[in-house]
């Protein structure tokens, strides 16, 4: 199996269903380069599916192009997009085998029964169900049904891979295990896929860049690492991963995207932000609570708990009020001078915890905050 | 005690519910000559008598025509009008659903005279085309039932598969939707069968002189005579009855069908 690599670009692509005032997809542009791994990421109702249904040509759009290799797909109906899709329910056809499933694509481009059959046999092996070929989808579990649903996507050939939620119904263990296989299938095949979740784990593990949707709209389009690092909104900040947000009374630009924050906090320091910010109104400082070092006020020594302390960096005093621990990682609430209160996440060390009740001392590093704004 | 109550209700259910049958199905093997109990020696005279008679076998012969032919009738309209209700949007919805269902909550008499007024005048009184239309009317509503039950719970992303992987609407239909609903259209389908091949009152009303159904032939034997005879073609039909269920669910398994 191989595959014309293909390209895809969204053009202002629009989609307001009749009778709602907002559109589920507010003219988007994304631009999928060859061979790429591209995941729609964002909360239910954020436009993420009707995005994809729309590449696939279930739904059709209202304004917008879609634009694959250079032809505009809009009208072209769904059956001679050739397309492959993985549904989140696999949608395997009850009523045949697991071969005649994976066959049927095939069949439909009116290949010779040889050729169909070579290929089958050669897609399942490649997701290692070739001795299942006769089963019925019933009689398999969740994981080869979502195999078997990934070979029938594929066997075709196709101009592109769609993957609607394709892990969703799948337990924990297996769920990261199938992200594997999928990955290392895809990057073997080298289709361009496009890939809807709403498991920011999945888009991270998965995903050569994320597209993060909220409310019709791209908040940020980017590679996973600029997603957590260097998120765009404050959307971005919280959806993936936790933060901490720390309102800014001052914010002076330095070009190239650096500025001087003032906070309440944290007195002033230079950071890195989002480019263009010109207000201190709504800005603040993004800090991921696992960057951050705490230890118990009054112990000299930096703290040996957390992230690295920069000598001469802030520090913030505070009172544990909360405290949950789940393994590799205890969870803690920690109430400081401005009336916040500050998550930090720190990676368990044997025979020291801090408890609810402990006076600690909080130390930032510049580097690991980041400036967002009112968007 | 309270285990040996709860047997004896349910076998009293069951004799409630099965006497009628017993009850004919006794008659129907009795030498007496009248429609009641009695206690004469056992004989098998009446399903012989029941070779004989000319009306009865005409009536059967119109009945099992008219049914089979509304059976199919049924399926080729209802299927289509329920894919639409089910998998499209358009004006009036509502109303051609509820157009469709209608018949079941108009009485049977109503019915029947309404269309004896409408068949007179041009001729449908009496024929199959006028028994057809007139049980396609009533046994629609089952069809379209069992068609959206089971369009409604099948995967409507199966259909959107198939297309995605280069299929049509039609091939969609015919290699995917079809095979999934066909347990549900042939549910739908004996329903017909049976309720159009049962059905008497509106077949009394728009008989007139021509082609009469079984029910109604059996109807009108009834008035003139009545002998065990009619006990021999009950047990008859039950028996049919059984057979179709049997195989029905031999074939695809009854609980599936019914419930789509």
């Amino acid at each position: 199996m191989s595959s014309a690599q293909a390209h895809l670009e969204l053009r202002g692509l629009n989609k307001t269903y009749p009778n709602t005032e907002s559109p589920a997809v507010d003219s988007i542009d994304l631009n999928v380069a060859e061979g790429e791994l591209v995941a729609l990421l964002g909360p239910s109702g954020c436009g993420k599916t009707t995005t994809l249904r729309m590449v696939a040509g279930l739904l059709d759009p209202s304004a917008g192009e879609i634009v694959v290799n250079g032809k505009d797909l809009v009208g072209t109906p769904v059956h001679k997009r050739g397309m492959g899709m993985v549904f989140q329910s696999y949608a395997l056809f009850p009523h045949m085998t697991v071969a005649e499933n994976v066959g049927f694509g095939l069949q439909m481009r009116k290949l010779p029964r040889k050729e169909v059959k070579d290929r089958v046999q050669e897609a399942l092996a490649m997701v290692q169900l070739d001795h299942l070929a006769q089963r019925r989808p019933a009689a398999l579990s969740g994981g080869q049904q979502q195999r078997v649903a990934l070979a029938r996507a594929l066997v075709v050939e196709p101009t592109l891979l769609l993957l609607d939620e394709p892990l969703s119904n799948l337990d924990a263990k297996l769920r990261e295990a199938m992200r594997r296989e999928i990955k290392q299938i895809q990057q073997r095949l080298g289709t361009t896929t496009l890939f809807v979740t709403h498991d920011q784990d999945e888009a991270l593990d998965m995903a050569d860049k994320i597209a993060i949707m909220h409310n019709g709209v791209i908040a940020q389009y980017a590679p996973p690492e600029e997603i957590f690092d260097r998120p765009a909104t404050r959307f971005v900040a919280t959806f993936v991963g936790k933060a901490n947000f720390i309102e800014a009374t001052e914010v002076v630009g330095r070009g190239g995207g650096r500025y001087r924050v003032s906070s309440d906090l944290l007195g002033t320091l230079e950071v890195e932000g989002v480019e263009g910010i010109e207000a201190a109104e709504d800005a603040a400082l993004v800090v991921r609570p696992h960057r951050l070092g705490v230890r118990r006020r009054g112990e000299s020594s930096a703290p040996q708990i957390g992230g690295e302390i920069v000598p001469g960096g802030p520090v913030v005093p505070g009172r544990v009020v909360d405290s949950a621990y789940t393994g590799n990682v205890r969870s803690l609430v920690v109430d400081v001078p401005d009336g916040q209160q500050i998550m930090i996440d720190e990676l368990t060390v044997r025979d020291r915890a801090l408890a609810i009740g402990d006076e600690v001392e909080i130390a930032f590093d510049p580097d690991d905050a980041f400036l967002v704004g009112s968007r | 005690m309270l285990k040996v109550l709860h047997r004896a209700m349910i076998v009293a259910i069951y004799l409630f519910l099965l006497a009628p049958i017993i009850v004919v199905f006794f008659i129907s093997f009795n030498s007496s000559n009248r429609l009641a109990l009695a206690f004469e020696p056992p004989s098998l005279q009446w399903y012989a008598n029941l070779l004989s008679n000319q009306g009865f076998i005409e009536g059967a012969r119109v009945s099992f025509i008219t049914a089979s032919i509304t059976a199919i009738v049924v399926l080729l309209i209802g299927v289509p009008v329920s894919l639409a209700v089910a998998r499209y949007r358009f004006k009036f919805k509502g109303a051609v659903e509820a157009l469709f269902i209608s018949p079941l909550v108009v009485p049977s008499v109503v019915l029947g005279l309404g269309l004896l007024l409408v068949f007179q005048p041009i001729g449908l009184t009496g024929t199959f085309a006028g028994i057809v239309i007139a049980h396609t009317g009533i046994t629609i509503p089952y069809v379209i039932r069992t068609t959206l039950m089971s369009l409604t719970t099948a995967d409507v992303s199966c259909e959107e598969a198939a297309k995605v992987l280069g299929a049509n609407s039609w091939t969609t239909f015919r290699r995917i939707t079809l095979p999934i609903i066909f347990p549900g259209l042939i549910a739908g389908a004996v329903m017909a069968f049976i309720i159009s091949f049962d059905e008497a009152v509106i077949s009394l009303f728009i008989a007139g002189s021509g082609r009469v159904t079984l029910p109604v032939e059996m109807f009108r034997y009834l008035q003139y005579r009545s002998d065990p005879e009619i006990a021999a073609l009950s047990v008859v039909l039950i028996l049919i009855s059984v057979i179709i269920v049997l195989v029905v669910e031999r074939a695809m398994g009854l609980r599936k069908v019914m419930n789509g």
